[in-house]
């Protein structure tokens, strides 16, 4: 599974790219929360699944998810969750 | 509050006689459309004789700036140029940051009306309150950098500041626009105007003080604006990388226009976005009094283009030059956006004009005899730039696109009519309204024609807190409404809007810092008032010259072909309830023309009677 994250890292760096493996079953939830791990990991500052939900758009595979579908939306494989803090101006 | 009374003074120059007077702006006029794009409006509204064809000398070009601006005041920047727009026919206001408005501000005048024709190219340097008018012969046919540095010589004044226009603007290019530093009054065709004007350039510099007459209420606000700014955690991601941020925000939510509209998903985006460009920047540019420094200047890194420099590009450039052109090759963007700085043209139009080009090839509309051999496939990017020439010098074909979309597309016949993402003859920008619809009626209703800067709804197009969603019909009206009369309010007195939409500031803080520069009060309330204000008073303007319900509308790609994929494919715009939410909800009848109650709640009754009732 593909998942990208755009939005606000320590250090300035705004994006990361990750391949995640996660088991049957999971949620998007799931993911995020394998990805704050990794975050942690690697920036050494903590990251919580709950926190990047608040402040932060989560879509999957192009449809934007809210409440309590961010919980309970399962992810196959080869699915794209794309995580971005919403910053406007074009 | 301050017992002094507050001035507000704008010269008039008569390009024609050689002549210029300083006259002063009316305080209750000032509070009524704040300045700016406001002011202008009204300017344009009660001087210029309808019918006033673009570039006849008696278009008026106004550079206005606002009680703001030059203040010190964090993103109050944005000086507007105003006149009829060559391209559209409609009022035009373009906004431009950097450092000319602040500039203009220190020379003693708070703006300028430029009136007549000057026999010889010639340009207006303002100081220290007063004008000079200085012949521009040796600097007709240069480009916008070169322009600028050899005023700035001539003129001995190293703080001056030049807004000025390229080759574009000498040869008419009805969508050229007037550079200052490495930012563009973009859209709409004012650098086209000031050709005709055959005025060159304006160059201003001074010591003049902005006028603050209440300073302790101005500096609290001032400090508690820019401590709320540094933990706002939008705007902070937001100058780290500029407008690009939102390209692949964009592209993920499908509405990222590709191949002139055909599709919302951009198959090139790992290779054209923020952090593409990120590996190119050499370091971060500023505005004025801005604390957020969203510009990257940008040097290519590969291939035939490494090593050009430009500041940007934007969003919309890296659309215009990418997506839209069907090109992936981001060193290409930037040497393109540099290339239109320089020749002074609008990149948005200019990159979507010849997208429509590139179709009208594949459909074989515009023959290879008509490109006198050039490949204008999509994604051919060396054919794209030499076509960025052709148009600013109007060779070959490129004399026939620079006339606009629109025209272009006339003079092809109907097929091509289908195929010019357009609205009033303006050139659609960076955003498909079929996954977006909101960006429909903004596209439709915009007073400059199809532009998303007046009334961009954020939380629709980017999911901004609190997200609506994007392919919803009911309550557009209403959001589109608010955004536009905001963005009226922060255009008006030159706040850059970015900040706003990012948690950097809101309308209660620009109404304590006007109310501090004043010295009288001034409510959220009565800013509010001021943006629908300005907004009807823009659309009397263009009732005016005969703009009616029908033009308020999209190009039939949007309307009739479904979005073929992506997370709004099967969607087009529903823009017949889209429009009747909208005018409803602004106080329109049903052909979109403003009642006289509404008029009147707004204080524009003598104006409507001017042009009420409007013929069908």
């Amino acid at each position: 599974m593909k998942v990208r994250f755009l939005g606000v890292l320590p250090g300035g760096d705004g994006e990361v790219k990750a391949e995640l493996e996660l088991p049957p079953g999971s949620t998007v939830f799931h993911a995020v929360e394998a990805l704050a791990k990794r975050l942690s990991e690697r920036l050494g500052k903590d990251f919580s699944a709950s926190k990047i939900l608040a402040r932060h758009v989560v879509m999957l595979n192009g449809v934007s998810l809210e409440g309590d579908k961010l919980l309970t939306a399962r992810v196959m494989d080869e699915d794209n969750i794309t995580i971005f803090l919403p910053v406007s101006g074009g | 509050m301050a017992e002094e009374s507050y001035t507000f003074s704008l010269v008039r120059v008569d390009l024609a006689r050689g002549v210029s007077r300083r006259e002063e702006i009316d305080s209750g006029l000032l509070l009524k459309f704040l300045g700016g794009r406001g002011l202008g409006a009204k300017i344009l509204f009660d001087e210029q004789i309808p019918g006033t064809e673009p570039f006849s000398p008696d278009n008026r070009l106004l550079f206005l700036t606002s009680p703001l601006i030059g203040s010190g005041a964090p993103w109050c920047v944005k000086y507007t140029v105003s006149t009829r727009s060559p391209l559209t026919g409609t009022i035009l206001m373009s906004l431009a940051g950097g450092f000319f408005g602040a500039a203009l501000r220190a020379s003693g005048f708070d703006g300028l009306i430029i009136e007549g024709q000057a026999a010889e190219p010639c340009y207006l340097w303002l100081h220290d309150g007063q004008v000079e008018f200085r012949e521009a012969r040796h600097l007709w046919g240069l480009e916008t950098q070169r322009v600028q540095e050899v005023i700035l010589g001539e003129t001995g004044d190293k703080r001056a500041r030049v807004a000025c226009i390229g080759p574009a603007g000498e040869k008419g290019v009805r969508f050229s626009c007037i550079v200052s530093g490495t930012r563009a009054a973009g859209r709409g065709g004012a650098g086209a105007v000031m050709g005709s004007k055959n005025l060159k350039a304006v160059a201003a510099s001074g010591r003049a003080r902005v006028p603050i007459l209440d300073p302790q209420g101005f500096r609290r606000i001032n400090e508690a604006i820019r401590t709320r700014a540094r933990n706002a955690e939008r705007l902070r991601l937001f100058g780290r990388y500029g407008t690009p941020k939102n390209l692949v925000i964009v592209n993920e939510r499908g509405l990222f226009p590709t191949r002139n509209f055909r599709e919302g998903v951009f198959e090139g985006i790992d290779k054209v976005n923020a952090m593409e460009q990120q590996r190119r920047v050499l370091r971060k540019v500023t505005c004025h009094a801005c604390p957020v420094s969203c510009g990257n200047m940008t040097r290519a890194a590969e291939g035939p283009y490494r090593g050009i420099v430009t500041e940007g590009p934007e969003y919309e450039t890296f659309w215009a030059f990418g997506a839209q052109c069907g090109n992936q090759d981001i060193d290409a963007i930037i040497a393109a956006d540099r290339l239109c700085d320089e020749l002074g043209l609008d990149t948005i139009s200019t990159g979507n004009v010849i997208g429509f080009a590139m179709e009208c090839a594949e459909k074989g509309l515009i023959t290879s005899r008509d490109l006198e051999g050039l490949d204008l496939s999509f994604g051919n990017h060396s054919a794209m730039l030499e076509m960025v020439r052709r148009i600013a010098r109007r060779e070959g074909i490129g004399d026939f696109l620079a006339e606009g979309t629109l025209r272009a597309a006339q003079k092809i016949g109907k097929e091509a009519l289908g195929l010019a993402m357009q609205v009033k003859g303006l050139e659609l920008p960076a955003y498909d309204p079929r996954g977006a619809k909101a960006m429909g009626i903004e596209f439709a209703t915009s007073p400059r024609g199809g532009c998303h800067e007046r009334g961009l709804v954020s939380r629709e197009t980017f999911g901004a807190p609190p997200p609506i969603d994007p392919l919803a019909v009911e309550g557009k009206g209403g959001a589109a409404k608010e955004v536009q009369d905001e963005t009226a309010v922060l255009d008006s007195l030159g706040i850059c809007v970015f900040p706003p939409h990012n948690d950097g500031m809101d309308m209660a803080d620009a109404a304590a810092l006007l109310s501090a520069v004043l010295g009288q009060q001034v409510s959220e309330e009565d800013l509010w008032l001021a943006g629908e204000r300005v907004w009807n008073l823009e659309r009397l303007f263009n009732l005016r010259e005969g703009f009616r319900r029908e033009h308020d509308t999209l190009p039939p790609r949007l309307l009739k072909e479904p979005m073929p994929a992506g997370p709004a494919a099967g969607n087009v715009v529903e823009l017949n309830l889209l429009l009747a939410d909208y005018y409803t909800v602004r106080g329109w009848d049903e052909r979109g023309v403003p009642t006289l109650e509404k008029l009147a709640q707004l204080g524009l009754s003598e104006e409507g009677s001017r042009v009420l009732p409007c013929p069908r």
